[in-house]
């Protein structure tokens, strides 16, 4: 396996070098309680959580390939550099709008991963991981139309369960989602990356309210990503142009996508969902409330949902905010 | 005749209402909010409907409504003074703050996972300071200069008061910077949502004369019903 962190990794370069692609989205209580061991206490719980799954799974990484998204991701790399013997590549994506740092870090990186594959990622290879994975990508694409839908045919929490496959490079395996309608009030969730062992949250946010969309560093975001020219300038215009990560700078094209988006699924309100510790979206949130002018319910966990009955209340009065507002 | 009835943490409580309120009782939950329910059911008769909020709401198995605690302040609130913009709500376990526009909920926060800035706070400091909670609030109105406590937790404040006491310090002071380090975290919190005024200060909290005039020094003005304490069941009672 070739493991990786970011959305703006490109899973077909990945591919291309024979390995499987997956993604680190580890998130859950007893993993982050081990990174504890690693890093100090108040480090973001998903940095935590991959920590930990990397070095207990060692054995099982040819490398891992992580970018200069948020601080906390970049510097756990630092980290398994030193507890691991596994080939660490850091792509530096630039927090300002510079195409060219991305083009030529791209650049950088197929040369180590041809290095460390020992195999040319050409024309006709690329080709073909693009289509496979473009052919995947069509599918949920699909399934995001119904999940999108008014009423919505299915929930985010199914999708979610589905869309682990692609994350975890299981490319080739059946999507099933049984159709699941829902008139409760239409949310779209922003935030903190919703990771394998968060489904939890959506369930409950879905007893009372339906995720229609979403933006974090899970779920659906894949589905942004559309490569046009099969080859490697596709990939890249594709994963550069893809809805920007809050921490660019400026980040308007985040607000205007997310916006747009907002509108397009004809939303009653935001969920705002925040690991603790995550800088890139606490500081963000009273700019997303006076932005989007949507009503915004503010969830922070650890994972832990110690706090599980007041969370669940705080989604009730939301969902009886929003009823009495449609 | 609706028994609204309000299951917080510490205090459960009932009000019978048809268009007025007839009746209203508050008993201790004792962490038994069962045993709480069915002693406000057998002592608040004649209801042929019941309306339920609170923490422990779902356990009211023959409730006909059930609410948030946050609606159904907002409902009560808006009740008792219809021009208010703001309320809020400092409860045994937690803290709300809620925004009105045109009679509902505009916007909320709680504060929830932390006892600083809630009535639990101030319950384990007159603990540890040896105060009775009804002394507690009366110290603070004897104090003319609030000793500066900075701790958000409780156990931490703690330490920071047993070093003023050591210190010879005077305990209306302490007492009233108590009342003050909570206020200030209340503030926190409503600076998030964009508090505004006429503000509606309710739950025991309101009870709390040290607290009162904590809030009133940082708020201004502040509205205080006759019945902090069963707005919320009011707001239930109201929701039939």
């Amino acid at each position: 396996m070739i493991g990786y962190t970011c959305s703006y990794i490109p899973v077909e370069l990945l591919a291309a070098t024979g390995l499987k692609p997956y993604r680190l989205l580890h998130g859950d209580i007893g993993l982050s309680k081990d990174g504890e061991r690693l890093l100090r206490i108040d480090a973001c719980p998903l940095v935590k959580s991959n920590i930990a799954y990397i070095v207990k799974n060692q054995d099982k990484f040819t490398a891992l390939v992580g970018s200069t998204g948020c601080d906390m991701a970049r510097r756990m790399f630092d980290i398994v550099d030193e507890l691991t013997d596994i080939p660490v590549y850091v792509l530096n994506n630039p927090r300002t709008d510079n195409p060219k740092i991305f083009n030529d870090e791209i650049d950088w990186l197929v040369k180590e991963l041809e290095h460390l594959s020992n195999r040319k990622l050409n024309d006709d290879l690329l080709r073909l991981e693009i289509e496979r994975w473009e052919n995947v990508r069509e599918q949920y694409r699909t399934l995001n139309k119904k999940r999108a839908a008014n009423p919505s045919l299915i929930s985010t929490s199914d999708f979610h369960k589905a869309a682990i496959n692609y994350y975890k490079g299981d490319v080739d395996a059946q999507i099933n989602i049984t159709e699941n309608h829902s008139v409760n009030p239409r949310v779209y969730l922003i935030g903190s990356a919703i990771t394998y062992g968060a489904n939890q949250i959506l369930e409950l946010l879905e007893q009372e309210l339906r995720i229609v969309g979403d933006f974090n560093c899970g779920i659906s975001r894949f589905l942004n990503i559309e490569i046009k020219d099969k080859n490697l300038n596709g990939i890249k215009h594709a994963y550069y142009n893809q809805p920007p990560c809050i921490f660019k700078r400026p980040n308007h094209k985040f607000y205007e996508w997310t916006s747009s988006q907002l509108k397009k699924y004809a939303c009653d309100g935001i969920v705002a969902w925040t690991l603790d510790y995550c800088d890139s979206y606490e500081f963000e949130l009273k700019r997303m409330e006076s932005r989007f002018g949507f009503p915004i319910l503010r969830i922070r966990s650890d994972f832990s949902f110690q706090n599980l009955s007041q969370i669940k209340t705080r989604i009730s009065a939301f969902r009886e905010m929003l009823c009495s507002k449609i | 005749m609706v028994l609204g009835i309000d299951i917080g943490s510490c205090y459960t409580k009932g009000v019978l209402f048809d268009g007025s309120i007839k009746n209203k009782i508050v008993i201790k939950t004792f962490f038994k909010p069962r045993q709480a329910i069915e002693e406000i059911t057998s002592q608040l008769t004649g209801f042929d409907r019941i309306a339920a909020t609170g923490y422990g709401r779902e356990l009211v198995t023959d409730a006909d409504v059930i609410i948030t605690e946050i609606t159904a302040f907002a409902r009560g609130a808006t009740y008792v003074n219809s021009s208010i913009n703001s309320i809020i709500d400092l409860g045994g376990q937690d803290s709300k703050i809620i925004k009105i526009r045109d009679g509902k909920v505009d916007r909320f926060i709680m504060n929830d996972r932390c006892a600083a800035g809630t009535g639990n706070f101030v319950e384990k400091i007159a603990q540890a300071l040896g105060l009775r909670l009804e002394e507690f609030g009366n110290f603070a109105l004897n104090s003319n200069k609030p000793e500066m406590i900075d701790s958000l937790c409780v156990v931490m404040a703690e330490t920071e008061i047993l070093s003023l006491v050591s210190e010879g310090k005077r305990l209306e002071d302490i007492v009233a910077g108590v009342c003050d380090a909570l206020v200030r975290r209340i503030t926190g919190l409503g600076a998030q949502i964009g508090i505004e005024e006429p503000i509606l200060f309710c739950g025991g909290g309101a009870l709390n004369p040290g607290l009162v005039k904590s809030m009133k020094r940082i708020f201004g003005d502040l509205i205080i019903p006759d019945i902090p304490q069963f707005i919320g069941a009011l707001g239930a009672a109201l929701s039939i």
